[in-house]
């Protein structure tokens, strides 16, 4: 299983957490694809300990017990 | 001094001098802006220099910490100086009224030793990245949203900033707003940031941590 972690407004997509059964050639695309993530409202992306910004790691294939982050963007002052 | 004794729990009288030496400038008199400014002269900061182009509203009442009904539409850089200078007669506080924008004239930058980033919009956030890796100065990071903060120290040329708000011309401030609370707590976490990093201790150096109080999660989301 995959554990996807979401973070402040992101959370209006699934809560805390989701899990999501794995198959071959699984993205990180294809998972905020199924949350129905705007990806304007991501901007940073952690995967197993290695952290980029969304653009970056959009692509990457999970592994079959990857742990994501999904951080959005925050800029009030 | 007395006005000092409280902060000698932990801080020595060598890092006294170093942080009360250091030449700040402050863009933003906003939320975050004011309780920077106000932490910073009850360090001991000698100098500040503060660039904000706004007055007072109504609607800032709920959380910047020198909006009072007495100063709704007054100037905020003029406020919060004589509001700092209350607290430290002795202080240089020097203020910019106008819009920190292109246009800002580079000749403060030299006399400056660190830029805090007090700014509620990605724009300005980009362009004081790029000033302070033109003059090579660190930039404390702050931004507020909801129950949510985020903070980091950008060392010049690391462009942080530019990687993770790339292609982003909002954050989640826009629907979760400024809360009473928020300014507080993240200006004073970039306050204690400061005084670890200049004091050469184990700062949040060319990281963003995540702060969220609402579930009290807390975590470095990225680092160069």
């Amino acid at each position: 299983m995959i554990t996807v972690k979401l973070y402040s407004a992101i959370r209006k997509y699934g809560g805390k957490e989701v899990m999501f059964e794995y198959y071959d050639g699984m993205t990180i695309r294809d998972i905020i694809t199924e949350l129905k993530i705007p990806l304007k409202e991501i901007s940073i992306i952690i995967l197993d300990h290695f952290d980029s910004t969304t653009d970056i790691m959009i692509d990457r294939k999970v592994k079959e017990s990857s742990l994501i982050h999904l951080f959005p963007p925050m800029a009030g002052g | 001094m007395e006005q000092d004794s409280r902060n000698m729990g932990i801080l020595n009288l060598e890092e006294l001098q170093i942080i009360k030496n250091t030449n700040v400038l402050v863009v933003g008199a906003g939320g975050l802006g004011g309780y920077i400014c106000s932490s910073l002269i009850r360090l001991g900061i000698k100098n500040i220099t503060i660039i904000d182009d706004d007055n007072f509203e109504l609607s800032n009442l709920n959380r910047q910490i020198f909006s009072t009904t007495k100063t709704v539409n007054k100037s905020k850089v003029k406020v919060t100086k004589e509001k700092l200078l209350e607290i430290n007669p002795n202080a240089i506080i020097k203020i910019l009224q106008m819009k920190y924008d292109k246009t800002i004239n580079k000749a403060l930058y030299p006399s400056i030793d660190i830029v805090f980033d007090a700014v509620d919009n990605i724009e300005t956030k980009l362009l004081l990245e790029h000033h302070c890796s033109i003059y090579n100065k660190p930039l404390i990071h702050g931004a507020i949203g909801g129950w949510y903060g985020q903070i980091g120290i950008i060392l010049p040329n690391s462009y942080i900033l530019k990687e993770i708000y790339k292609d982003k011309v909002y954050g989640i401030e826009k629907t979760l707003k400024s809360p009473t609370f928020i300014p507080g707590i993240v200006g004073n976490m970039m306050i204690s940031e400061f005084l670890k990093f200049q004091l050469h201790k184990d700062a949040l150096t060319n990281k963003i941590f995540f702060i969220d109080v609402l579930d009290h999660e807390y975590r470095i989301i990225h680092q160069k």
